[in-house]
Formats: structure tokens, sequence, C-alpha cells
């Protein structure tokens, strides 16, 4: 009986140690099936960006975000334009932050957050994914980014020279001075397709590089880069 | 002793170490295993402050969760141009904290622990204190449970953008052009993060003006003053001006040029000369007029025979003409040159 009772006392120090050192050293808990799949589902949806592949990152998306993406000013969806970029984004970093708060609900969310660049330009933003009831995280078909990676600019033209114009194929009118845009991160070409009565032809006016989704200050010679106006090289 | 109480004894014994066990195991050891973490991450993100290479900058970067990931990435690239960077002198222990520096929405983070890092730069000991928050859902004791929310970041306090149409130069660090920066006064607020090392600032007028390359030391979270870095003109600038000051000079020896574009037209009327009975008033250079480009104006000097109601004399003379950027042509151009008779 003593050495039952022994045994007992041991095996409960043995178990109390085991647990101890399983709870006192940082481990590497590796991610979760979830995590794993949400990694993979956006590194899937940015690459498909990089590569211009509109229908591959439309098709990933909840179709709602697109709803309220022109805001109150109606800026212009130039998601459309993005095949036609003359500089995608390249060498995107994604790195997975963790889940949002509707996982206390059941809800599998994880945010991701992503960085590219765009030329000398960097830009980047938290995208979030959702995995579908009952899905199978393994699966990149499970997921749905509810939250996208959606960039904005805005363009210039000088609305006497230039009524309409084009970012990359995607058609821009100018009653005013100014129309922001949003779509997919990237730098687009800004070209004249229609000019006002004795603007001369669209076809001689400059055209503009317009950069959506990256911070880009205007370099000196170029603090306000307008579709119509004289181009900063003319003179020189 | 009886054998029965002694057993007794032993259970007893048993049980309490069973429940000791238990309770440090289940409480008090992994709140001090995520505490290791946390110190651990803020460790390894100091260190890769201090020592990352371009292999290392993507790790850097992923430590943190920001609400700009883009501007972060910046902050990376710029930091191996850095000329000095942190050592770091002691990470201490986390410690539970009420600042909130917030996370990127809609992240949901279940703590947050700050630990204070202390490092040197430019000779000065400082202790920042970095607040690292745990993901939900995960123990802590893993160190990728843990993002730094708040960390070795600082900025330089760069003017405003003016508006659109007014020319001011481009601030570089490392010869990165930093293009968040604030807007215009009431706009947007854009900022670039730094990580604390000493860097090289300049300003640039591509490729027109450009100032010095100063040392800034970006020491701690406060925004650190701009140096003032006035702008020169580069050797393109020098040698247009020159073209320019030249033209100016030959004009007054070109007869289809307009007689008051001539430099030194103004000063031979007051010399008496009589253009309109002598249009041959301007005898030229007795040699090649020196013109030096200086920051803000081109000096010249020469001597110049001109006919004044004494007759054709030699006069020497001299002067100065600013030089500006012309924000329509988005050139560099000089004023007309003012020369006066050297007595």
């Amino acid at each position: 009986m003593s050495t039952a009772l022994g045994r007992r006392a041991g095996l409960a120090a043995v178990l109390a140690l085991a647990a101890t050192a399983s709870a006192c050293g940082v481990t590497d808990d590796g991610d979760s099936d979830e995590e794993a799949g949400a990694v993979a589902a956006a590194r899937v949806y940015v690459e498909a960006i990089a590569a211009g592949d509109v229908e591959r990152a439309d098709a990933m998306t909840d179709p709602e975000v697109f709803e309220t993406a022109s805001g109150p000013d109606g800026d212009t969806d130039v998601r459309p334009a993005l095949p036609e970029a003359t500089e995608p984004i390249s060498d995107p970093w994604v790195d997975l932050l963790g889940p949002t708060g509707e996982v206390r609900y059941g809800l599998q969310q994880y945010v991701v957050e992503v960085s590219y660049t765009i030329g000398d330009l960097t830009g980047g933003d938290s995208i979030t994914l959702t995995l579908d009831e009952d899905a199978d995280p393994a699966d990149v078909d499970s997921w749905t980014v509810t939250d996208a990676l959606i960039g904005r600019g805005t363009t210039f033209a000088d609305p006497e020279v230039v009524s309409e114009a084009e970012l990359g194929g995607v058609a821009l009118s100018y009653a005013r001075e100014h129309r922001g845009v949003w779509g997919y991160p990237g730098a687009y070409l800004l070209e004249a397709t229609q000019t006002q009565t004795g603007g001369g032809s669209a076809a001689d006016v400059d055209l503009l590089t317009v950069v959506v989704g990256a911070a880009d200050a205007p370099p000196w010679d170029d603090s306000l880069p307008v579709l119509g106006e004289p181009g900063a090289d003319e003179d020189r | 002793m009886p054998a029965v109480p002694r057993r007794k004894s032993l259970a007893v014994t048993a049980a309490l170490a069973l429940g000791a066990g238990v309770i440090t195991a289940t409480t008090i050891l992994p709140a001090r295993a995520a505490d290791d973490a946390a110190r651990q991450v803020a460790e390894r993100y100091a260190e890769l402050v201090a020592t990352a290479d371009a292999e290392e900058l993507e790790e850097l970067w992923a430590m943190s969760a920001t609400e700009d990931p883009g501007a972060l990435r910046t902050a990376g690239e710029v930091l191996l141009t850095a000329t000095e960077r942190i050592e770091v002198v002691e990470v201490g222990d986390p410690r539970g904290t009420d600042e909130n520096p917030g996370s990127p929405y809609p992240l949901s983070v279940e703590e947050m622990l700050e630990v204070p890092v202390t490092v040197e730069l430019a000779g000065e000991e400082r202790t920042w204190p970095v607040v690292v928050g745990l993901l939900s859902e995960t123990s802590g004791r893993d160190l990728d449970d843990w993002r730094v929310l708040s960390g070795l970041t600082g900025s330089i306090d760069y003017l405003p953008r003016p508006p659109a149409y007014e020319v001011v130069a481009d601030p570089y660090l490392g010869g990165i052009r930093m293009v968040r920066r604030p807007g215009v006064p009431g706009g947007e607020l854009d900022e670039q993060p730094l990580y604390p090392a000493v860097y090289e600032i300049e300003s640039r007028l591509d490729p027109y003006y450009t100032s010095d390359a100063e040392p800034v030391a970006v020491t701690g979270p406060e925004p650190t003053t701009l140096p003032a870095l006035p702008l020169a003109p580069t050797e393109t600038t020098t040698r247009g001006l020159r073209e320019l000051a030249t033209r100016q000079l030959d004009s007054c020896d070109d007869p289809d040029a307009y007689v008051f574009d001539c430099p030194l037209f103004e000063l031979a009327l007051e010399l008496g000369n009589d253009y309109l009975s002598d249009p041959r008033w301007f005898r030229g250079f007795s040699a090649e007029p020196e013109i030096e480009v200086g920051a803000q104006e081109v000096t010249v000097t020469g001597v110049a025979g001109v006919r004044t109601d004494q007759g054709v004399r030699q006069i020497p003379f001299e002067g100065t003409g600013r030089h500006a950027l012309d924000s329509v042509r988005k050139r560099p151009f000089l004023y007309p040159l003012e020369l006066e008779v050297v007595r």
C-alpha cells in the first residue's frame, strides 16, 4: 500500500513537472490549418494582382467590397485597367497577422498584411480573408477576400483641353479638373481620347503616368501632372 | 509512527504537490512563458533594427502590425543606407501597459505588454517603450503570437508640401526620395516612419539644384528637426548659367539684338553714350569677362570698350544677376545682369 501511494505521489510529481515543462517554454506552435490556408489564399490573390489577372483577383473577392468603393466623390473603378498596368506590383511581401474579433463567434477570418513595390515606390495594406462555412481551409477557393487590396489615386486634366481620357483603357471624363480613381495597385498610363473644340488632337496630348496604391509625392518638376498642359520637358 | 497516518500524510503531500503543480503549470508559468516570448520578440526586433541586412528586412517588416505596411517597408530600405545604426544595450522585462498604440483594423489583439529597450545611438543612450500585442486565439508562448504595435520608429519633421505649382525641393534620405510627407497645411497627413539611425539627408531639384548631404540622427519617437539644406547649383546649372550670362553679354555686340538686352547699355548711357548717333557704341571686351556662379547669383567682372561723351573708353565693370528656377518652364533662368563701373 505504501508503495502504491508512493507511486501515485511520484506520478503526480512527474505529471506536474511535465505540465510545468510544457507550459514554461517558448514554443513554435506552427500555423493552424486555417492560418496556413489563409496565407496560401492571400498569396494566390496577391500574385494574381501582380500578374495582372483581374478575373482571378475579382473572383476571389466578395462583390460587396466593391459596392461602396467609389465613395461620396464617385471615384471611378479602374479595376479593369489592371492587365494594362505599365508597372504592376512586384516583390510582394505577405504576412499573416492574426484573426479578427469575429473568431469569437466561430467565423474563421484573418488579417494579412501585404506590401509591394511599384517601380521605386512602395505601397501596401491589410487585407482580410474569410473561410466559407464548413469549407476546407487548405482549398484556396474556400477563402473569400472580404477586405481587398484596393488602392486609390487622383488624375488631373485640363478640362479646357481634355474632355475624355482613358486610364489603362478605362474611360474617364473631365468636367472638372480632377478625377479620383480606385482599383488594383499599379502604375497606369492616362491618355487623352477626346479634346474640347479647338483643343487640338488628342494624339498630341502627352501621356501621363498615374500611380494607384502607392505613396507618391509629385517631384518638383512634376508638381501637378495635368493631362493637356505643356510637358515639363518641352523647353529643355 | 503508525503506518496509516504516514500513508495519509504521503497522500496529502502528493495531492498538494499535484495541485501546486497544476496551478503553477496552468497559471503562473504560462504567463511567464508568454512574458519570455514577448521579451524575445522585442529583443529580436531590436537586433534586426540594429543589424538587419537586405535579406532580413522582410522579417523585420513582418514583426510589426501597422496601418501602413508600404511605409514601413520603405523604412527598412532607408535603414540599409544609414551611416550609423543603433546598438542594443538592454532589453528589460515586459510589463502590462494601458497605452494602446492601436493595431490595424480589424486585427484582434488580446493583451499588450511594454518592453523597455535601451539602445545607444550617436553617443546617446535612450530607452524606448516597445509595445507588443498578443494576437487573439494564441497561447503567447510562440514568438509569432506577438506583433510589435509601437516600436523603434521616429520620423523627420518635413515641411508640409506647398500647394500645387509651387516649386519645392524633394528631400532624399540615403539617396531615396521621401514621398511620404505632410500635405499642404491642413491637408492630409502622410508620414514616413524611420528606424532610429544616423542618415544622410539632402535636398534636390534634379538636375539643377542640390544641397550638401547633412547627417540627421533619428534618436527618438518624436519628429526629428530637419537640418537646414541650402540649395546650390549643380554642375549642369552652373554651366547653363554661364551660358546665359555669356548670352546676355554677347547681345551687346549683336546688331540684331534689342539694345536694352545688353547689360552694359544702362551703364553706357550713364557715361554719356549717344547710341542713336552711333549704333556701334559697344566696342567689345578687352578680355573674356569672368563669370562666377554662386548659390544665389551670378557675378560678372570685365572690361569693355564703350563710346562715351569722352570718346571710346575701356570701362571696368562688375555686377550680378540673380538666378532662380522658372516654375513654369521647369528650368533655371538668369535675371538681367546689373552692372556698374568699377571706380
